[in-house]
């Protein structure tokens, strides 16, 4: 039986949102132009559709190699490819990085991340958020309570979920990925060993 | 940037479902747009995925209080002369004073008691002044003291998660008689069953099994205990996947993964007054999948098609036989 949507939303939430910032860095490392948010959208897409995740025992790893697959049709689709970025693609390495396995580690560094994201969000709408995702509103409570339209709060919600959607994807850190180039191991690492022993 | 426009899609469809007020047509269009793209369906996972993670931000406590915040300092001053654990329950009250009835509160001894309650079926996610969060299952009553010092919740009945902000300097105690729940900064739930007994499940952290009569029994993530009067606490492994099944409670709805209809029945029991009445002949027949816990007559329905029985509605229940 396949999982419902929420089911998986919640999968994903646990299992592959931490890991997303990294999934960029590393996509990044990648000379040329790949349209990073193309293919973190088509990777979320092929894990939606799965049938079940129950099998998946390393979501991170199974993420990775998802986003390789996709690089590698996208590349194919292209047809007119220079040679080295198959060559490079299929050697971006996935290994366990102690850097990157600790899940739990990367969901407090995401939610203190959110936490700053949902500050910075319009006033009106982080109000709405607010209420709705930390006070566990409803949409119609919160428009009794601010005096607006319930359409007017579902626009506040809308618009509060893409500019976090946005802020997620940012980079972490103030890095170039990929500048240095050549190096096997990826960029990212560096910066996120460097976040973790900040204070 | 086409990607952000599928972002805006995404996110806007996200909050139309969580409005509730999605029509029928809504829905079919929607379903036609995530199909149409799998960047599509990529975007609204992912919006989906990001809306839920915005729920944990409540666990991080005092800079997510803002609006309770507000709302408190609006208030006369004398509010901060009641004393800090007053002031604290207080806060529980304005968080909860804005949404319909009022909690119960009383005194007991120099604590303020907030009674908490669920109806038949009612899925209730409460914040709590520290940061915690309990969501309250089918059917459940509570009593929460906040104190400087101490946190405690009291079990009368029913079921709970609790999502709890980390204070180490506070523990946060769930109490069924005479066992306690210990807890620092974790997420678990607490079930009492007919017979007393407890059930404890921890989905992140650690917590600790306390009774009377014996040695606490620590848990851990991804661990179930039952606690019984008068017997050892039992524990048991379970999967990751296991816990999030157990938790699909949350939202309405009810998770089978290879459970009898016998057992089917007795869990929707939980959450309606139309009863499903099983046959004894079909009662080991087992079943898979996720089901809206208010509507036994659409899993009867659902349950007879797959399992080859039928369905008859009578004025006591739903029954489900074989055909």
């Amino acid at each position: 039986m396949a999982d419902s949507r929420l089911e998986r939303a919640n999968w994903l939430a646990r299992q592959v949102l931490p890991h997303e910032p990294g999934l960029r860095r590393w996509l990044g490392q990648l000379s040329g132009s790949v349209e990073i948010d193309d293919v973190v959208q088509e990777t979320y897409g092929v894990l939606a559709a799965l049938d079940s995740v129950s099998h998946i025992r390393d979501p991170r790893s199974y993420l990775y190699t998802t986003a390789r697959s996709i690089l590698l049709q996208q590349v194919r689709r292209a047809r007119i490819v220079a040679i080295e970025s198959m060559a490079e693609i299929e050697s971006l390495c996935i290994h366990e990085d102690a850097w990157a396995a600790d899940a739990a580690q990367l969901q407090r560094q995401q939610l203190h991340r959110l936490a700053e994201q949902i500050a910075l969000l319009p006033e009106r709408c982080r109000e709405a958020f607010v209420l709705r995702k930390i006070h566990g509103y409803s949409q119609r409570e919160i428009a009794q309570q601010m005096g607006i339209a319930e359409s007017t709060v579902e626009k506040h919600i809308g618009l509060g979920l893409r500019l976090l959607m946005q802020a997620m994807a940012e980079p972490t850190a103030s890095v170039a990925p990929g500048a240095g180039g050549g190096s096997e191991q990826p960029t990212g690492a560096q910066t996120t060993r460097q976040r973790q022993t900040d204070p | 940037m086409s990607d952000n426009r599928i972002d805006q899609q995404a996110a806007d469809w996200v909050a139309r479902i969580d409005s509730g007020a999605a029509t029928p047509e809504e829905q079919q269009a929607l379903d036609r747009w995530l199909a149409a793209d799998r960047r599509h369906l990529g975007a609204y996972a992912r919006a989906s995925a990001v809306f839920l993670h915005a729920d944990r931000a409540s666990a991080l406590g005092p800079g997510f209080e803002l609006p309770a915040a507000e709302i408190a300092s609006a208030q006369p001053r004398r509010t901060w002369l009641l004393g800090a654990a007053a002031a604290a329950v207080l806060m529980v009250a304005l968080v909860f004073g804005l949404r319909g009835p009022s909690p119960v509160a009383g005194i007991v001894g120099d604590d303020v008691v907030v009674r908490l309650q669920s109806g038949l079926g009612e899925v209730r996610r409460l914040p709590l002044a520290d940061g915690s969060v309990l969501t309250l299952n089918t059917d459940t009553s509570v009593s929460v003291v906040l104190t400087p010092e101490r946190r405690e919740i009291q079990l009368h009945a029913g079921e709970a998660l609790f999502d709890v902000a980390k204070d180490s300097a506070r523990p946060f105690i769930v109490r069924v008689q005479d066992t306690q729940v210990r807890a620092v900064g974790t997420s678990f739930t607490v079930r009492r069953l007919q017979d007393d007994a407890l059930l404890v499940m921890v989905r992140e952290g650690q917590v600790q099994v306390e009774s009377a009569s014996a040695e606490p029994v620590p848990l851990q993530a991804n661990m179930r205990a039952r606690a019984q009067p008068g017997s050892a606490v039992q524990v048991e492994q379970i999967a990751t996947e296991s816990v999030t099944h157990e938790l699909t409670w949350r939202e309405g709805m009810i998770s089978f993964d290879g459970d009898t209809l016998a057992e089917a029945a007795a869990e929707f029991a939980r959450y309606s007054q139309r009863r499903l009445l099983v046959d004894p002949a079909v009662a080991n027949k087992r079943i898979v999948g996720l089901y809206a816990a208010n509507d036994p007559e659409g899993f009867a329905a659902a349950a007879a098609l797959s399992l080859g029985l039928q369905t008859r509605s009578g004025s006591e229940g739903v029954h489900l036989l074989a055909r």
